[in-house]
């Protein structure tokens, strides 16, 4: 397997995210002045302007928007996992992120509910990853 | 807009040169756009210059390079040829300069591959290519609003090389129907190989004068009758930033400072690094109903001897991946009524849309001086 880079858990900005991630919470920062919850990470808010921020552990749900499928993969790393998606997801509490998703592409569309879970992918870095919520809620 | 007009054309198509730099294509096709306008270097004082992906290019090394000591110079940080030509009207309206030469060259083809190769922010998920993935990202969320089939899609390749076997300086003019598009193998689902542009080496130069300049040139002057942006910074904090919708609000603004309606535009030249960009484009300015581009381009309405004649260049999927610049040489060719078999009969006006990714959006537009 040839590596990728990884994102920095020691990043000043974003290090909190992939820690938090290997700590099984999606977590990102709520604007200590509006409650915006931004996402990249930013040393202010681009709602109100201010600085103050904290932390927040999310829901973790959110909507597929869209979808990438990769039946081949462009690089050595990801051979194994082909086919897989990568979507587009609007969380519920507002930013939009990419991530994988562990379904099998073929069972993907465009308005599903997804759930994160997390994957330790090095030493203090979690990466969300998403699975379909049956419809039932279960 | 009534102030600058395009005097001179030109372009560099070799690939591969041995031993040539970016700057080196960037340097032939300035010598070629001087010669169409029949000017002299000391001519020339002002220079606005495109940055290529790899940083190449920037004013400070082409000044040097072509041996010139402007009035005034610079090289944006995204310079893709809408946005450069703005900041030329800008600076010959200010009075900084007037006559402007605009450089841009690239040995992407042969130093660099695809897109897959730029920009893997997201690489940890899996998302390579960021050019390949938000097409698709984009193009399944227009069949998800509109029922749309690959076949919608895969039109806008069809009918631009078709364009394309009527240009002899495309790069790709094989014939290619709906059929063998639908045989292709996904690159990213829902999009295929030749939904995505490729990386060529090349370079291409415009010279822009004020209109009292322009009168007097070999050439019929081709007038930047209107020009428009928007900035969607936020990018992704925008609701549905990806559907491109904002590019009504520019056509329409573009189109006011011409004093024109869409039904004046001849032909319209659509970025294309990747065919949904014109899907979407055509449909947010208004030229197409939500959701039917791809009928309407199927339909033949774009392809030669449609209403609507679309990247009669090929575009940069089929003729060449040259940042926007080439559509503007093709805009000033077919003006000039120079485009031989794929010449649009009588066409006087044309617009250019582009966008960088999905975070600014730019519209020309451009009427001969007859």
């Amino acid at each position: 397997m040839t590596a990728i880079p990884l994102p920095d858990p020691g990043d000043p900005l974003s290090g909190p995210h992939w820690r938090a991630g290997a700590e099984g919470r999606l977590a990102m920062q709520r604007c200590d002045a509006c409650s915006h919850v931004r996402w990249p990470a930013a040393n202010s808010c681009p709602e109100c302007l201010t600085h103050g921020s904290t932390w927040t552990t999310l829901s973790g749900r959110g909507t597929i928007w869209s979808f990438a499928v990769y039946e081949t993969a462009l690089h050595p790393a990801f051979a194994q996992l082909c086919p897989y998606a990568v979507a587009l997801i609007r969380l519920d509490e507002g930013p939009m992120v990419h991530g994988r998703i562990l379904d099998p592409p073929d069972k993907l569309a465009c308005g599903q509910a997804v759930l994160a879970e997390f994957e330790t992918v090095a030493e203090n870095v979690g990466i969300a990853r998403y699975r379909l919520v049956p419809a039932d809620g279960a | 807009m009534d102030q600058v007009a395009i005097i001179g054309i030109g372009v560099e198509n070799a690939q591969a040169v041995q031993g040539w730099r970016p700057e080196d294509y960037a340097t032939s096709a300035a010598r070629a756009a001087l010669s169409d306008a029949a000017l002299d270097k000391q001519d020339i004082d002002g220079l606005i210059t495109c940055k290529t992906l790899s940083g190449a290019g920037t004013d400070i090394v082409m000044g040097r390079v072509l041996g010139l000591n402007p009035d005034y110079s610079a090289t944006l940080e995204y310079g893709t040829c809408n946005f450069s030509i703005h900041l030329a009207a800008m600076v010959i309206a200010a009075g900084l300069a007037s006559t402007i030469l605009l450089t841009y060259g690239t040995d992407q083809g042969s130093n660099g591959g695809d897109f897959s190769r730029y920009g893997n922010h997201e690489i940890h998920h899996g998302m390579i290519d960021p050019v390949g993935s938000m097409a698709a990202l984009m193009f399944r969320r227009y069949q998800h609003l509109y029922g749309a089939t690959e076949a919608d899609l895969g039109a806008v390749c069809v009918a631009q090389r078709r364009w394309a076997m009527l240009h002899p300086n495309a790069v790709h003019r094989d014939l290619l129907t709906i059929e063998d598009y639908l045989a292709q193998p996904y690159y990213i689902a829902p999009v295929r190989r030749s939904d995505i542009a490729g990386f060529h080496d090349g370079g291409a130069a415009l010279i822009i004068t004020s209109l009292d300049r322009a009168r007097d040139r070999p050439h019929v002057p081709v007038r930047v009758a209107g020009m428009a942006q928007t900035a969607q910074l936020r990018n992704l904090a925008n609701p549905d930033n990806y559907e491109r919708r904002w590019m009504g609000g520019v056509c329409k603004r573009g189109l006011a400072m011409a004093g024109m309606d869409r039904s004046d535009i001849g032909l319209l030249m659509i970025q294309d690094p990747a065919s949904i960009w014109v899907l979407q484009m055509l449909e947010a300015m208004g030229f197409a109903e939500p959701g039917d581009a791809g009928r309407l381009i199927a339909a033949g309405e774009t392809s030669p001897g449609g209403r609507l004649p679309l990247n009669t260049s090929g575009g940069q999927l089929s003729e060449r991946y040259m940042w926007g610049w080439f559509h503007i040489v093709e805009i000033v060719r077919q003006l000039r009524g120079n485009c031989g078999v794929r010449q649009v009969p009588g066409v006087k006006t044309a617009m250019h849309a582009s966008t960088m990714v999905a975070q600014k959006g730019s519209v020309s537009v451009f009427e001969a001086m007859t």
